[in-house]
């Protein structure tokens, strides 16, 4: 029987696999490779969904409750999102700007414990579940909204590589699939806090205490509604949208990783 | 003259750009509550800083940020800020809705009209339930109450800074069938001043209870014991001797300190004796043994969990979480009917043309 273990090992070499095609195509500059990129993402993706699957069963419910396991759902939605937008915008050269992704996020669980540890009391909360759940969906949008402004700004420097240009989505599409990506995220977001503050409110008598993690995720919801403001009044459109939104991005991963690692909080057991 | 000054304060203080202004500023004070530890005394910062950023630290408050005078100022200002904006914007939002509105709108076809309108409203809505957020909550910062009780089953306690009592009649630690701990539970009755009881409930983790805004909160449990000190065989204090803590005869100038219980098959203690502020001994026992040093006893025996219950008033929760609902609502709304489809659609066809 396939465990846990094995079917993310598996699902890793798949997207490694994939990672390497998808180089490929764009060194050798043939499009049909992606077709075999993205059937090796797919085939990843099952093997990750059986590990997932193994998880939720030995440990009694949905693996959301550590960094390793916050991190596996992570980079399981992300590959999950590819295929679905993929499937939906016949993006073919989407895969080489979230392999990178995946794999990032994978590796980072590969560093946590991935002990299945009992639920401490406090961490048992329907609300919990609703938060870090919303988190996956919100982290990952602002994720995509990073990729496809790095993919604006590579596009816009690779202005006389036909084959690029040819497979890449035109500026104005991407820029609004970021704005678009950054709307949707914005809004998870909200709900993330909301749903945190819910369930400070019932384990630990306040909705807001400023702790690290807290005082964090509002800062990344100030400079992505920054970035809404600014794009509705100033116009700030395409190049410097694009940049706002990959430095933006920089929060998002501090929020997740740097106040766990680099600062203490009551939020340092997740 | 004077007139027309104010009218420029005025829409200079309601402006998005004064609005993101505020938010920069509110943004990096938040950043640097995270990275100066909050809290701690002066001679700590002093410890861990230069005495230049020791003074900075103090001086504008930054060793407690999030109550600092600073920060305060900067909501305060958002919160204006926000309410002019959202103030005007009502009115505009009213005149649109009757259709008198600027030229824009006659130029668009009736669907993109009504959305834009579908819109605008979200907008709104989204903005005044943040003002509703923050008025909620800094009402219930500014009015917060906090304060905790502990004890063992059958002891009453009265809460500090309120006339009721907490009166605990059980506490259990509920495991699952790997024997690792599920939940804590303590069974309380809260009591008015002359003990009747108002209400006889329990306190869980996550599960609260909560009495006319009051809310009890399981927050640690411990051990504790019944600890009893003589002198020549004589009795100095009986008494409930909590883990962590100390026992002290004041007029003897001696004490105990219970440090820690392993509750195994052998059950131990680790305690100190300290006589007039000096450690004399330190040592592991088995419980219920009599402790001998000079002339004194101790004797600590039947040990039990303790619990430590939180006491909290947040004022304000509901109006939070109304706000929070319309921002959520409002939020929803906007980017279902986006705003700037009105100037995408123009810009498209000056473009075209
Ligand atoms: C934490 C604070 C704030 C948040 C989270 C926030 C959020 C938003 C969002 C999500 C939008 C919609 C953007 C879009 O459709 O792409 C928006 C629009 C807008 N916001 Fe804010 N906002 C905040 C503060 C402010 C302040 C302080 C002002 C005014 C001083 C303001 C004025 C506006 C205006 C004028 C619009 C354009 C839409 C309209 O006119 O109805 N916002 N805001």
């Amino acid at each position: 029987m396939l465990g846990e273990k094995e079917g993310l090992i598996i699902a890793i070499i798949l997207y490694v696999l994939a990672m390497f095609i998808y180089i490929m195509l764009f060194t050798s500059k043939k499009i049909e490779y992606s077709k075999y990129g993205s059937w090796l993402i797919r085939f990843g993706f099952i093997f990750h969904t059986i590990a997932i699957l193994n998880r939720t069963v030995e440990a009694g419910r949905l693996p959301l409750a550590s960094q390793y396991e916050f991190a596996t759902s992570f980079a399981w939605a992300i590959s999950l999102s590819f295929i679905v937008y993929e499937w939906k915008y016949k993006f073919k050269t989407l895969g080489i700007f979230v392999t990178p992704f995946i794999l990032g996020v994978t590796a980072y669980a590969a560093m946590q414990s991935s002990e299945i540890k009992p639920l401490l009391p406090v961490l048992q909360s329907k609300w919990l579940f609703f938060h870090v759940s919303t988190a996956i969906f919100s982290y990952g949008s602002f994720a995509i909204a990073c990729a496809l402004s790095t993919i604006f700004i590579i596009r816009e420097r690779l202005k006389n590589d036909e084959f690029t240009l040819k497979h890449l989505p035109q500026q104005e599409a991407l820029d609004q699939m970021a704005y678009k990506a950054i709307s949707f995220g914005f809004f998870m977001l909200t709900i993330v806090i909301v749903t945190g503050a819910i369930w400070a409110e019932r384990a630990w008598g306040r909705y807001w205490r400023w702790d690290p993690k807290e005082t964090w995720s509002f800062i990344t919801w100030i400079i992505y509604a920054i970035y809404l403001h600014v794009r509705l009044n100033k116009g700030w459109k395409n190049k410097k949208a694009a940049i706002y939104a990959i430095a933006g991005f920089a929060a998002v991963i501090f929020t997740y990783i740097g106040v766990n690692t680099l600062l203490s909080g009551f939020h340092s057991y997740l | 003259m004077k007139k027309r000054s104010l009218r420029k304060t005025l829409v200079f203080l309601r402006s998005m750009k004064f609005g993101i202004f505020l938010l920069i500023l509110i943004m990096l004070l938040s950043m640097v509550g995270t990275f100066i530890p909050q809290g701690l005394d002066e001679h700590s910062y002093s410890h861990e800083y230069s005495e230049m950023v020791t003074k900075i630290i103090i001086g504008l408050g930054l060793d407690d940020v999030y109550n600092s005078k600073i920060f305060g100022v900067l909501f305060v200002a958002f919160t204006l800020n926000l309410f002019l904006c959202s103030t005007s914007r009502f009115f505009k939002i009213i005149k649109k809705f009757k259709g008198t509105s600027s030229i824009e709108n006659i130029e668009l076809d009736s669907t993109d009209k009504i959305e834009n309108k579908i819109g605008y409203l979200g907008s709104w809505l989204l903005h005044f339930g943040i003002l509703l957020v923050i008025i909620f909550y800094s009402y219930g910062h500014i009015t917060y109450f906090t304060e905790s009780v502990y004890g063992v089953p059958g002891m009453i306690r009265s809460i500090n800074g309120t006339e009721y009592q907490v009166k605990i009649n059980d506490f259990t630690i509920e495991y699952d069938e790997e024997g690792v701990i599920k939940q804590y539970i303590s069974q309380i009755d809260l009591l008015d001043k002359s003990q009747n009881i108002l209400k006889s409930s329990y306190a869980a983790v996550n599960s609260p209870m909560r009495y006319e805004g009051y809310t009890f909160y399981q927050t640690a449990y411990g051990w504790a014991a019944e600890c009893q000190v003589l002198k020549s065989g004589e009795n100095l204090v009986k008494d409930i001797i909590y883990e962590q803590t100390s026992l002290n005869v004041p007029s003897e100038n001696i004490g105990i300190f219970f440090n820690k219980y392993y509750p195994d098959d052998d059950p131990m203690l680790l305690y100190a004796i300290h006589y007039r502020g000096q450690i004399v001994k330190m040592n592991f026992a088995p419980i219920g043994e009599t402790i001998k040093w000079n002339q004194y006893e101790f004797k600590i025996d039947n040990p039990q969990m303790y619990t430590y219950i939180e006491v909290n008033k947040m004022k304000g929760q509901l109006g939070a979480a109304i706000g929070a609902f319309i921002m959520i609502l409002g939020l929803f709304i906007v980017f279902k009917y986006p705003i700037n489809k009105t100037i995408n659609s123009k810009e498209k066809d000056s473009y075209v043309r």
